[in-house]
């Protein structure tokens, strides 16, 4: 891990050209001259205008103390007025024993583009992004507009695409993450990273035959939520759906309200509730689990009979540890698979059109 | 309409960190002692934090130290505080195990087995677990056979249920010759199967050492490089700087040959010149390790003499500090003749590495602390440079770090700026700990997280270890008929000129680490 010896530089009103001579020459000569072996492994940008989340610059610099790469901070601040960038360039440097050269462990670059270049911001980008290396743009706002140059994104080097769906509603983020798809980018979630625990503690269960075997013959889904915001449910139902071969249906609302199995229609049924449960019926036997901010508590039950038992205390992690997590273990396969089975309903709903 | 249950759980295909084990009780002979102390206990207490642990995990110890189960908690906590590369969290500890219990007593004592039987049955029935134990052997290899004796004659060797599992972790050294590892493994097999032991060698836990495999199979680019078409010579060094420190006793009955070339170097030998597995399973990759081992040319007595050097430190200055010579090491015989450095000459009689010889050597006391494998290739087959201002060109060399400085280097030539070719030789690094975020876990993380699983890749098995003692033995006997003074070398050296004289003969140098 790198020792945080942090560099800094700004500068107002540059143009492409002048940043990345600058990008060049700041670390160098910070150093007395000397070139930094760089140890950067990818691009991560972080899309900021409209997030929710203040301390996203924050949160940039730690990333860049803790991720061996190079933070591309993208603030289209407004488009009024002439074309110009402010930039803030800041480095973590790694010392090493003896007369080694040092490495430079990240850079983070912090643009706040004004004028034409807060809307044309990606052609601005796309020298900054490392070559031949995976490229992950963090959208923290709204989903992008209708007419979004995915086409020019892409072809940027951005390989990536990473969102947060518990900002956001995912039934807004479907149309982006279709073009995404299409322009063959890899699409994450750090909500879906969050609740890996859940995937884990459902494949724990389903190690037990029994308990397989009334998921495979599921005749009904329960679902009680305590906050009736959050999506959770969702990306569980598209899991189960894609791990099992099955399609989800959605209503006019485009929720989830049935699933087609191999047995047929299983109808799935969402109330609010005192605490968030997901359940699984098949004839007299039921799998349900609790989930609390601290506990996955599930039960199986033969008609009100309690049979088994399984707790298991939550990973809790923050946004910046999720985003960690998805860096070093690269796009999630399961994530697209799930992906797909909403698309998929809402492409039979008639909610989508092909890209 | 009915549909078959499928025989493997849709839920696990794909998950990432999708190795969970499931509920069991980890039985720790030896459990007092420095190996638990030192790495069992802080590995287990890192797999928790990292969320490898299952939902029930339990422990029993077992020593002749008189604890209490709450004195032996208290143990287990204070090694953790002391030794896990985690810092301690008093709130992840108190969900550590579900249950801690301890045992004292004598290893060939029958009654410590019924009442270990008694606690396991006990554990199982107020948790409503399976009945899946896995004993850890942390004691000295003489209470192996009894250990693995008494638990058959308590019916603790086979799993109660079908679904059940029973497992056995054997530390190293697995006997000290081939006729010893041969009882050994036949005083095993009559109470475990050999799917049951797993027998650890915590190299093979090592990031670097698994990055091996990544490394020439993972990348298209040097498994065609890979042959002696291409390659010259390779050689392997492990070097440390300590000394015995306090091992006198078990290091003057064992030295480095079974110390660290019988397990560790040709461990590393075998994933550097295997061939490809047909998958990454256990017996898949074992069995191509096993063909580089049955492929190493024997040694007679005369290439004992030719092909192989051993010798003993001397006194000399260890990072400026003066420190003794072996024989006035405490606990060591004033004429011990026990090997602290071995340099050693292989050849692997294969299709792929005929000609190119292996060189290998270890030894405590050297200048500095540092493993690698360095393979150095042929030099360009045509010098169309050699007309220039550069009369010599250094061969490329690819070398592999195993440690302190994990990562990867290659060696080539690069033209100096400038009117007239001078080509200079310059590095390409790649550096483990800057590329990644994640801090490596220690080897018996992974290795007891692998055994819980069931998952033997990384153990070695009983027809390896006995093709590598095979080898082993031939040096050993051979050493022994020799009546010569056995060589010394300064401690602080890279080891004695016996050493140089042995690659230099074929016309190579050591590298200096």
């Amino acid at each position: 891990m790198a020792i945080p010896k942090t560099i800094s530089w700004s500068a107002d009103n540059l143009d492409g050209p002048s940043l990345l001579k600058a990008m060049s020459v700041v670390v160098p000569e910070a150093l007395g001259g000397t070139k930094p072996v760089v140890a950067t492994v990818l691009t991560l940008g972080l899309y900021v205008k409209g997030a929710s989340s203040p301390n996203w610059a924050l949160m940039a610099q730690e990333l860049g103390k803790n991720h061996p790469c190079r933070i591309l901070v993208i603030n289209p601040a407004t488009p009024s007025g002439a074309a110009r960038v402010d930039v803030t360039i800041s480095a973590t440097i790694a010392e090493r024993p003896g007369a080694e050269t040092p490495i430079l462990f990240s850079e983070c670059i912090e643009m706040n583009l004004k004028g034409s270049l807060s809307n044309h911001w990606i052609d601005f980008l796309q020298p900054l992004v490392r070559s031949g290396l995976p490229a992950y743009l963090w959208w923290l706002g709204r989903p992008p507009d209708p007419d979004f140059r995915w086409d020019l994104l892409s072809a940027s080097g951005f390989t990536h695409l990473v969102l947060n769906t518990a900002d956001h509603d995912w039934r807004e983020w479907l149309p982006s993450l279709k073009n995404a798809i299409a322009h063959q980018m890899r699409v994450d979630d750090l909500s879906w990273q969050r609740f890996r625990d859940l995937r884990h503690h459902w494949a724990q269960l389903a190690d037990t035959p029994e308990i397989l075997k009334i998921l495979v013959h599921v005749q009904s889904i329960e679902i009680s939520l305590l906050d009736p915001a959050c999506a959770d449910w969702v990306w569980w139902l598209a899991w189960l759906a894609s791990r099992f071969g099955w399609s989800l249906v959605f209503n006019a609302e485009q929720i989830p309200v049935e699933l087609e199995t191999d047995l047929g229609p299983v109808p799935i049924h969402l109330r609010s509730g005192p605490a968030t449960t997901f359940e699984a019926t098949w004839k007299e036997f039921r799998v349900s689990t609790t989930i609390t901010s601290t506990e996955l508590h599930s039960s199986v039950y033969q008609g009100h009979t309690r049979v088994s038992n399984v707790s298991e205390h939550r990973v809790s992690s923050t946004v910046q540890e999720d985003l960690q997590h998805l860096l070093n273990r690269g796009h999630d396969m399961l994530f697209s698979s799930a992906l797909i089975r909403l698309l998929d309903a809402q492409k039979s709903q008639g909610g989508l059109t092909d890209a | 309409m009915a549909v078959d249950t499928p025989l493997i759980n849709p839920l696990r295909e794909g998950l990432v960190d999708g190795r969970r084990p499931q509920p069991f009780t980890l039985v720790i002979f030896g459990a007092a002692g420095d190996l638990a102390h030192r790495k069992l206990f802080p590995a287990l207490y890192n797999l928790l934090l990292d969320h490898w642990l299952p939902n029930h995990f339990n422990i029993v110890g077992i020593a002749r130290q008189p604890y209490s189960d709450d004195q032996f908690r208290h143990e287990v906590e204070s090694a953790i505080r002391q030794f896990s590369r985690r810092p301690w969290e008093a709130d992840e500890f108190s969900r550590f195990a579900d249950e801690i219990h301890y045992i004292t007593a004598n290893f060939d004592d029958p009654q410590a087995y019924v009442q270990l039987r008694d606690i396991l049955g006990q554990i199982s029935k107020r948790q409503h677990i399976p009945h899946n134990y896995l004993f850890y052997m942390a004691t000295p290899p003489s209470f192996y056979p009894k250990i693995a004796q008494h638990l058959g004659d308590a019916g603790l060797n086979r799993p109660v249920e079908d679904t059940d599992w029973v497992r056995v972790i054997v530390e190293k050294p697995f006997g000290r010759d081939l006729h010893s590892a041969q009882d050994l493994n036949t005083q095993l097999h009559q109470v475990f199967d050999e799917r049951q032991i797993f027998r650890i060698d915590h190299y093979l836990g090592k990031e670097t050492v698994q990055n091996i495999l990544v490394f020439r199979f993972a990348n298209g680019i040097f498994e065609p490089l890979w042959t002696h078409q291409y390659i010259d010579h390779v050689q392997i060094t492990v070097a440390e700087s300590l000394g015995v420190e306090g091992r006198g006793s078990y290091y003057d009955n064992a030295g480095a040959i079974r110390d660290m070339v019988q397990n560790h170097m040709l461990q590393l030998v075998s994933l550097i010149a295997m061939e490809p597995p047909v998958a990454f399973e256990a017996d898949a990759v074992r069995d191509e390790k096993l063909k580089v081992l049955r492929a190493i040319r024997p040694f007679t007595t005369r290439d004992v003499a030719e092909y192989t050097v051993r010798a003993q430190y001397d006194s000399g200055l260890i990072d400026g500090t003066m420190v003794p010579g072996f024989l006035d090491e405490p606990d060591i015989a004033s004429d011990s003749r026990t090997d602290t450095y071995v340099a050693l000459r292989l050849l692997i009689d294969n299709w792929r590495w005929a000609g190119v010889p292996f060189y290998l050597r270890t030894g405590k006391r050297l200048a500095k602390r540092a493993t690698e494998i360095a393979i150095q290739f042929k030099t360009a087959p045509h010098r169309f440079f050699s007309q220039t201002a550069t009369p010599e060109l250094e061969p490329n060399v690819l070398t592999l770090k195993i440690q302190p400085d994990e990562g990867i280097a290659l060696r080539f030539g690069a033209k100096v700026p400038g009117p007239v070719v001078r080509i200079r030789t310059v590095n390409m690094e790649f550096l483990y700990g800057t590329s990644f975020a994640d801090a490596a876990p220690e080897a018996y993380e992974r290795l007891l997280l692998d055994s819980m699983i069931g998952d033997s890749t990384l153990f070695t098995r009983k027809d390896e270890v006995e093709a590598a003692w095979t080898l082993v033995t031939s040096i050993l006997q051979g050493w022994a008929r020799a009546k010569n003074p056995v060589p010394t070398y300064e401690s602080g050296s890279w080891g004695p000129p016996e050493a140089d004289q042995l690659v230099s003969r074929d016309g190579f140098r050591w590298r200096r680490p």
